[in-house]
């Protein structure tokens, strides 16, 4: 299964965001980092691609684009986790995830269905919040639940929108790793925006920097970042340098004299 | 503790427990929960058919609905023609509006949205002014069908220029309930003017309609309300998953399908004929569309499939409650209804909020 993008015109009320973008094909099992400057539309590429945005040229999954595909068999493929956390009212965690799957369509028997709920509570480690209410979580715990919501339908195409942005580290590391395994399990291609360089870089794949004025560039990360990618992306002076674990990191030194 | 703290210590303590065993277990919970609110509501309105002048006890209120050939002829006629469509009236309104309520509160994720904080029932009231005030004859149809029907279509009118102005101009939910409030003042203002233009005793019952009275009931009508009531549920058990969904997040609810836009027409339909309906024979009874939702949510949650229904029986159980009081208060004297629920609905609604916080301290 690959992901295809395809001449990509993505905006807001006659704004473009992206206009006729095209990226090389995404291979089945892909981890994608997302990555680039505040207001630069990752979060916008992602909605568009779940089909929350009118866009015009073609994302095609396994060759079939993703807008002829019938609704159930497009919610079916995509996974999409925004940027928001879920509200903090008084549902229990454990029918929060169940809402995820029985929304829209009936579902026949519901074992599997629980046993699949069970199972992504004990993937992601929340299984002691399995029956706590949103209300009485914290942010990260409400994330964790709305991680859950989109991994139980294990979906072909994740886009995880900021998924980490209110873990702390040790929840951070374990996200990543469940996202990692299910890319290398499932064959899933999963698409991650998030402003942490360096724990992206240390799971994915890919690297998809998308810089102002609607240019972007993805492939592997040691080939995609550089200083000079940094300075016109991020407006910052910094380094790549390896880590003793053989991962690319980033340190970011000054800002540079101008801003991008 | 509450049912929650139970069952999250059970599964922090037992980490093996089967989580859907441990939730199934949850939900008879609530469904336990469910029954008590339908087990009030039963009594409630038993008390209510005993309460009044000539004070009845409630075997004999029994025996009057069951077998009421063995009571004397009096207190057959106070039972059933007199009592009981007051009493079935009061469960019938509160839990269309207590339905009503809930659906709004999510439809537009706002916990002080109700039909009556966004204007709908200020509409209906507009509506049947404009028929008592002018005397209003249309079709050759008589003012006891005008007069709810034109309530009705004014309520349905206010909830689609909520929503057209709400879509026309891509606001969120914040402007539809900004649009509402602006909506209510402006209707207020033009029932206001109805009122200065009226003669004296259109004035007076423009007025008493505002104060909501239950003293008017049929059965006819009590079955009319009870038909809305009967076709709305379902529709909105329906759709019961998708709003639980949608109290999590409406992005995530869009990314799986859920039409939200249709999804906010068609319960601001519902609401629109619940509560015209529901008010269009008693007047304005504000409160219960605002309070009977929170007090289901504070009860059962925010799963849908057990907080419609428990608004409804919260609103009914509520409307029950200021029924007995409008009796009871003033010895002799029947309060209007609307003004009653407010009484008796404010100390309940503080009640459990405390008993909530405290829950939550401890």
């Amino acid at each position: 299964m690959t992901l295809r993008l395809r001449n990509l015109t993505v905006g807001y009320r006659r704004q473009p965001v992206f206009s006729h973008l095209s990226l090389p094909d995404i291979p089945p099992g892909s981890l994608v980092a997302v990555a680039g400057p505040n207001a630069v539309g990752k979060s916008t590429l992602l909605r568009a691609i779940a089909g929350l945005l009118p866009l015009q040229g073609d994302i095609l999954l396994d060759g079939q684009a993703l807008a002829a595909l019938p609704p159930a068999s497009r919610r079916q493929c995509i996974g999409y986790l925004p940027q928001l956390l879920p509200q903090p009212v008084p549902l229990v965690a454990y029918e929060t995830v169940m809402s995820a799957c029985r929304a829209v369509g009936g579902v026949g028997d519901l074992r599997p269905l629980e046993q699949a709920i069970e199972q992504v509570f004990d993937d992601l480690g929340i299984r002691s919040l399995a029956l706590r209410r949103l209300s009485a979580m914290s942010g990260g715990q409400r994330q964790m639940v709305g991680l859950a919501q989109v991994l139980v339908r294990q979906p072909q195409l994740l886009l995880l929108d900021e998924p980490t942005s209110a873990l702390d580290l040790h929840w951070q590391l374990n996200v990543l790793n469940v996202v990692r395994a299910a890319t290398r399990r499932q064959g899933t291609i999963a698409l991650l925006a998030s402003h942490d360089l360096n724990l992206a870089l240390r799971f994915c794949d890919q690297l998809l920097v998308l810089a102002p004025g609607g240019h972007a560039v993805l492939g592997p990360p040691a080939e995609v970042l550089t200083p000079a990618l940094l300075s016109r992306t991020y407006g910052i002076e910094g380094r790549i340098e390896q880590c003793s674990l053989g991962y690319p990191i980033v340190l970011a030194d000054r800002p540079s004299a101008c801003r991008p | 503790m509450s049912s929650y703290a139970n069952l999250e210590a059970a599964t922090g303590a037992d980490q093996h427990l089967n989580l859907a065993a441990a939730y199934r277990q949850f939900v008879w919970r609530r469904f336990a929960c469910l029954l008590l609110l339908l087990l009030g509501c039963l009594v409630a309105f038993l008390v209510d058919i005993a309460s009044g002048p000539a004070s009845l006890g409630l075997m004999e209120v029994v025996q009057g609905l069951l077998r009421p050939e063995t009571l004397d002829m009096g207190t057959r006629v106070i039972i059933q023609d007199i009592r009981l469509p007051y009493a079935l009236m009061a469960v019938a309104v509160g839990a269309c509006l207590g339905l009503a309520g809930a659906e709004m509160q999510t439809a537009l994720n706002n916990p002080l949205a109700s039909p009556f904080t966004l204007g709908v029932g200020a509409a209906a009231t507009l509506g049947a002014s404009l028929v008592i005030a002018f005397n209003l004859s249309l079709f050759g149809l008589a003012v006891h069908i005008l007069l709810p029907l034109s309530a009705f279509v004014f309520a349905a009118a206010a909830s689609l220029l909520i929503l057209a102005l709400s879509r026309a101009l891509g606001a969120s939910v914040h402007a539809v309930v900004l649009f509402g409030i602006a909506m209510l003042f402006g209707i207020n203002a033009l029932v206001g003017l109805i009122v200065f233009m009226a003669d004296a005793e259109s004035v007076q019952q423009i007025v008493f309609w505002t104060m909501g009275s239950l003293a008017r009931a049929t059965l006819d009508q009590v079955a009319v309300v009870a038909l809305v009531f009967a076709c709305c549920l379902p529709f909105a058990l329906r759709n019961a998953w998708a709003m639980t969904l949608l109290r999590s997040g409406e992005e995530q609810a869009r990314s799986l399908g859920v039409r939200v836009e249709s999804m906010r027409l068609r319960v601001l339909l519902r609401v629109s004929l619940l509560t015209a309906v529901a008010i269009a024979f008693v007047g304005e009874i504000g409160f219960i569309g605002l309070v009977a939702p929170h007090i289901a949510r504070m009860l059962l949650g925010e799963d849908h499939r057990f907080l419609l229904p428990g608004s409804a029986l919260a609103g009914a159980l509520l409307l029950s409650l200021a029924s007995i009081a409008s009796k009871l208060l003033v010895p002799g004297v029947l309060l209007p209804v609307g003004i009653v629920t407010a009484l008796v609905g404010i100390p309940l609604f503080i009640a459990l909020i405390l008993a909530r916080s405290r829950e939550a301290v401890l």
